[in-house]
């Protein structure tokens, strides 16, 4: 029992898509995440069901993953500035990006930080843009920020775009 | 409404129809339809305010619908009853939430 949970409480606290240079220093945690990018091209989030739930500061979490319709253990993915990725990434959680990506990414809900540039094809039910994409967007609510530049072809159910932002490039709006 | 009636400003009521080329040195305030193309200061389009064809201004507020070109030397807000189609050039934008854009649209160099 101590042991299961021994391995399941770092996979909870690392993010799935760790930058391998920084997680050199804790042993059992970066053989766990180096065992996941091992697996293949894709990199999901963890499974609900592996990570321990006892956590009550995950409460918040709980609530507002609820509220997307997500599992209530689910944890958003974190790719954080600095990491570089090519390739497919999919989700079926929340996915936060601050880093640099080539490619297609899937998710449900999607969070662009002002670090994160995206060249490829983004698809998701939420995305807030605050970076760079350029490319193809595929969503169903569409909230753009003050610093964000998306060139390229949007498709979306509803729009929001804060003053400042930058979108140039087609936009179509999807039923 | 009255503070529009001034000098270099039209206001197009509810329900009135106009078509052809308006140019407007300062303010056009459209409830009604327009057709044809518009070049002002500001414009501002009213939640029952429809403009179909070309539209120039340095502001342009959309609470109505505009549809086919607009070209926004300056800021475009679309509110959220706001419905743009077409070719939009702007430099700065902005779109409340339940606002439409549809388009190509071109960042001003």
């Amino acid at each position: 029992m101590s042991m299961f949970n021994k391995k399941a409480a770092p996979a909870a606290s690392a993010p799935s898509v760790p930058t391998a240079p920084s997680n050199a220093s804790s042993g059992p945690e970066s053989l766990a995440n180096s065992e996941s990018i091992a697996e293949g091209v894709s990199v999901a989030s963890p499974r609900p069901y592996e990570t321990s739930s006892a956590d009550a500061s995950h409460a918040d979490d709980a609530s507002r993953n609820a509220g997307l319709g997500l599992k209530p253990t689910s944890k958003p993915s974190i790719l954080s500035n600095g990491f570089e990725f090519e390739g497919v990434i999919k989700s079926d959680g929340v996915l936060n990006i601050s880093s640099s990506l080539k490619g297609k990414v899937f998710a449900k809900s999607i969070f662009l930080d002002v670090d994160g540039i995206v060249e490829g094809e983004i698809q998701a039910e939420v995305l807030t843009i605050k970076g760079k994409i350029y490319g193809e967007i595929h969503c169903q609510d569409l909230t753009i920020g003050s610093r964000a530049v998306i060139d390229g072809t949007c498709f979306y159910k509803t729009i929001n775009i804060q003053r400042g932002g930058r979108v140039s490039g087609k936009l179509t709006r999807v039923d | 409404m009255a503070e529009v009636n001034q000098q270099g400003s039209i206001f197009i009521g509810e329900g009135v129809s106009i078509s052809g080329s308006i140019e407007v040195p300062d303010i056009i305030s459209i409830s009604g339809k327009v057709e044809g193309s518009i070049t002002a200061r500001q414009v501002i389009v009213e939640a029952t305010g429809h403009v179909q064809g070309k539209v120039q201004a340095e502001m342009v507020d959309v609470k109505g619908s505009i549809s086919e070109y607009l070209a926004v030397s300056k800021s475009l807000i679309i509110r959220s009853t706001g419905d743009v189609k077409g070719t939009v050039y702007y430099s700065e934008i902005e779109i409340e939430k339940g606002g439409q854009l549809q388009g190509d649209l071109y960042i001003n160099a």
